[in-house]
This record gives C-alpha cells, structure tokens and sequence, in this order.
C-alpha cells in the first residue's frame, strides 16, 4: 500500500515534470519568435512616422505616396526605387542593424530599423 | 494534499522564474527608453539626436529645438552653395573672392580653427582645397559621372592653400587673395558644428545624449544605467556586416569610409575624400576612425588620416593627448591606437 502509494506520487511528479517543461519551452519559443518579429522597418517623413513593417515579412512596398519603394528580404530592408535626382539612397543598399538608416533627403525621408536584438547603438 | 499544493507553488515560482529569464534580455534592453529627433537636411546629411538618460519628452524636445537651431545657425554659415537673406557666409565669401567680405565672427573662429587643424595636420585636412573639391564635385554629380582631366585638376590646385586666406580678426572679414580661390568645409563643418551643439547641451549639464550627424558622433557622458554606448564600424568590403565595436562614452567617434559617399566611372569607385598630393580620391584606406573629445577634431583627423600613410598617420595620433585611432585596409586588416584596447572587440 504504502509503496504503491508512493509510486503513484512519483507518477505524479514526473506527469507534472514534464508539463512544466513542455510550458517552459513553449513559453522560450513563444518569446523567441517574438524577439525575431519584433524588427521592423520605420518610414519617417520628418520627424513622424508614417509606416513600419515587419523585417520578417519579405515584400516590396509603395511608400510616402509612392515617392520610394523599399524591399524587406532576409531581415534586412533596402530602397529600390526613390524619385530624386540622385538616388543615393538606393545606393546605400541593405540595412539591418538596430538605429540603422536609410535616408533619401530630397524626399525627407528616412528608413530606419528599429527594435532588433541587437546590443549596438549606433552603426557607422 | 498539502504536499501537492506545497509542490503546486514551487513549480509556479520556478515556471515564473523561468519566463522572466526568457524575456530578461528584451527587458535589460527595453530599461532605457530612448527619445530620437531627426534633423534634416543639414550638411547634406542626416542628423539625430537620441537621449539614453531617461529624461523627460518635454525636457529632451526643449534640447532637441536648441540642438536644431545650433545646428541651423552652423549649416547655413558654411554653406557653399546658398545664401541666405541677411548673413555672408561661405558662399558669399567665394563668390566676392578678391574683396574683403564682413562676416559673422563664429565665421571667423570657424576658419581660423580650420586653419590650426590645416597646419596640425601638414595640409592633409585643408578647407581651401575648394577649388579641386569644385570640380571632383561637379563630376559626381553629372548625368554621366565622369573624372575630371588631370590638367584642369593641376590648374585648379594652383589656387588652393590658407596662405590664400585672409583673416582680418579686428574689421571681421574674410578675404580670399585669389579670385578663383575657394573654401569648402566638408572635411570640417559637421564635427565642428556638432561639437558646438554638444557645448551647448553640456552647459547645461545634459547627459546621456548621442548626436549623430552623418556619421559623426559625439556622446555626452555614458547612458542612464552608466553603460556606455556601443558602435558597431562596418567592414568596408563587406557593409552589411560589421569590423568591430567600440564601447565609448563621453567622446566623438568620427568614421570615414570608401563604401560611404562614392561614384563610379567604367567600374571603379571613386570616393569623396580627395587627396590634396595627388588630386585623385584617397586609397591608402578603405575606413579610417577617430575617437577623441572633440567632435571638430575627430571629423579634421579622419580626413587627414585617410589622406596619409600608416607611419605618419599614426606618429601624427601618438603625438596627440587623449586622440586614437582605427584604420582598415582594402584587405581588411586593421590597426589600432593602444588607447582604445579595453574598449574595443573585433568582430
């Protein structure tokens, strides 16, 4: 009796081990994929934000009215098309670090990343 | 019963314990919430101003707004391509060359620093090379860039050099002796600018700010948490990765590199940094940093460095207090000044 008694105790700790872990990395992964779609792509006009995507989201996006148009691929965010003179901004290429930006001045427009799990402030 | 429930509780401490591990690094990150202001178009850059020091919206704005006029006041006085109603500034006295032209005396403290960092740096960092910028720039941003003829660049040098510059402290004029004579403070202006704004802030005891003007940073004291700042320095042959990182506080970091403004003629890159030797695009480097206190002669030191051999580029760091030093060649290797050893990791 008292053996059975303390199998089944045993039972009931391994049963709840077991789900402890199972919640335990449901809860990791959960916070995991979290922190990976956290990064986005900020489109400032000015001083005021008037779009942001997902860099885990690859697309191609119409922005400030159809001024520009970025492409999101891999995590990272580029311009691809800017109606300015001389397209700079489309020559900075790919951008993906934390506070990064893209900028395009005749448009006043900017692109910046934000929100990655990056630990640097500022990227020269 | 009680056991269980006893058992119950510990496992919900742990299951706790163990979420706020999970999220622990988002939350350490999410600790300080940084304010950014964006300051166009000055300096034909970009500029932001970002508060780590947990300040006030209102506070950090009222800073923001005296950042941007700092800034306003400094851009449009060395503007060389616009005047503005009711000032000379570098524009008029290029185009006035030969006469004596009445200027703003921050002007005039502007050139003659200039020419203090002219002779610190034996010419290499020199704002009266406008002439031969004139026409680099001019072909950069033609329909079809192209490189200007090496006769119409050794024509243009001939009126380069301070000894063309003429500064009249007691009447407050600038003159230059030579008509076709110009300045440019491109390789100065925006770390001297920025440095003014950061005296500015710092009088009046701001901290934990990071201003950012293309690529010239100037920090004020370490973040709210005393952390310092973190910059990552790309890797020229690679820009979506980085070098290395420096961890910095309550300094400039002034960085120059190839893969930043540039123009390509039949396949070759040409960059915007033009050595006043050859007249042709610097190629000793493909990045060169500075980190110093003053953002003014961090920006005045990376021109120069990028313009200069290792050798006397580094006797020119080492005989400077509190001045180092990152240089990256076209293979990638690097070097550095011993004084950023416990502040550095390379990537």
């Amino acid at each position: 009796m008292d053996s059975r008694k303390r199998r089944t105790t045993l039972v009931r700790d391994l049963v709840l081990i077991a789900v402890l872990l199972c919640l335990g990395i449901g809860l990791l992964v959960v916070l995991r994929s979290h922190n990976r779609t956290g990064a986005y792509a900020v489109v400032m006009v000015q001083n005021r934000e008037i779009a942001r995507y997902s860099l885990a989201v690859d697309g191609v996006y119409d922005i400030n009215g159809g001024t520009n148009k970025i492409e999101i691929k891999d995590g990272r965010v580029r311009m691809i098309e800017a109606a300015c003179p001389n397209h700079l901004c489309i020559r900075q290429g790919w951008i993906r670090f934390e506070n990064q930006s893209i900028v395009c001045l005749p448009n006043r427009l900017s692109v910046i990343v934000r929100g990655t799990d990056d630990s640097y402030d500022y990227v020269l | 019963m009680k056991n269980i429930i006893r058992r119950a509780a510990a496992s919900a401490v742990l299951l706790l314990m163990l979420v706020v591990l999970c999220s622990c690094s988002k939350l350490t990150s999410g600790l300080i919430k940084v304010h950014t202001h964006t300051f166009y178009p000055y300096f034909d850059t970009v500029g932001t101003l970002s508060s780590y020091a947990l300040d006030k919206e209102e506070e950090f704005n009222q800073n923001a707004a005296e950042v941007n006029t700092v800034l306003e006041h400094w851009h449009r006085l060395l503007d060389i391509y616009n005047e503005y109603e009711g000032m000379s500034n570098l524009c008029t006295v290029n185009r006035l060359a030969g006469q004596a032209v009445k200027v703003d005396p921050d002007l005039i403290a502007f050139v003659k620093y200039a020419k203090d960092m002219c002779i610190l740096t034996k010419g290499e960092m020199d704002i009266s090379l406008g002439a031969v910028l004139r026409l680099w720039h001019e072909a950069s941003i033609a329909e079809k860039p192209y490189v200007p003829a090496e006769e119409d660049l050794r024509e243009a040098a001939k009126h380069t050099g301070f000894d063309l510059v003429e500064i009249d402290e007691s009447a407050g004029t600038l003159r230059l002796t030579d008509e076709l004579a110009s300045l440019d403070a491109g390789a100065l202006g925006k770390g001297y600018a920025a440095e003014r704004a950061a005296e500015l802030l710092s009088k009046k005891g701001v901290t934990g700010y990071g201003l950012n003007l293309g690529g010239n940073i100037r920090f004020l004291g370490s973040k709210a948490d005393e952390s310092p700042f973190t910059v990552g320095i790309r890797d020229p042959l690679n820009p979506e990765e980085l070098a290395l990182t420096l961890n910095l506080a309550d300094c400039s970091c002034v960085t120059s590199g190839d893969y930043e403004r540039y123009f390509t003629v039949d396949g070759r890159r040409y960059c915007h940094i033009i050595d006043k030797d050859t007249l042709m695009p610097a190629s000793y480097f493909t990045s060169v940093s500075v980190i110093c206190k003053d953002s003014g002669l961090a920006d005045a030191l990376t021109t120069a460095l990028f313009c200069m051999n290792f050798e006397d580029g580094f006797a020119l760091i080492s005989s400077l207090e509190g001045v180092d030093a990152v240089w990256i060649w076209i293979d990638s290797s690097i070097r550095y000044t011993m004084g950023l050893d416990s502040v550095i990791s390379l990537v």
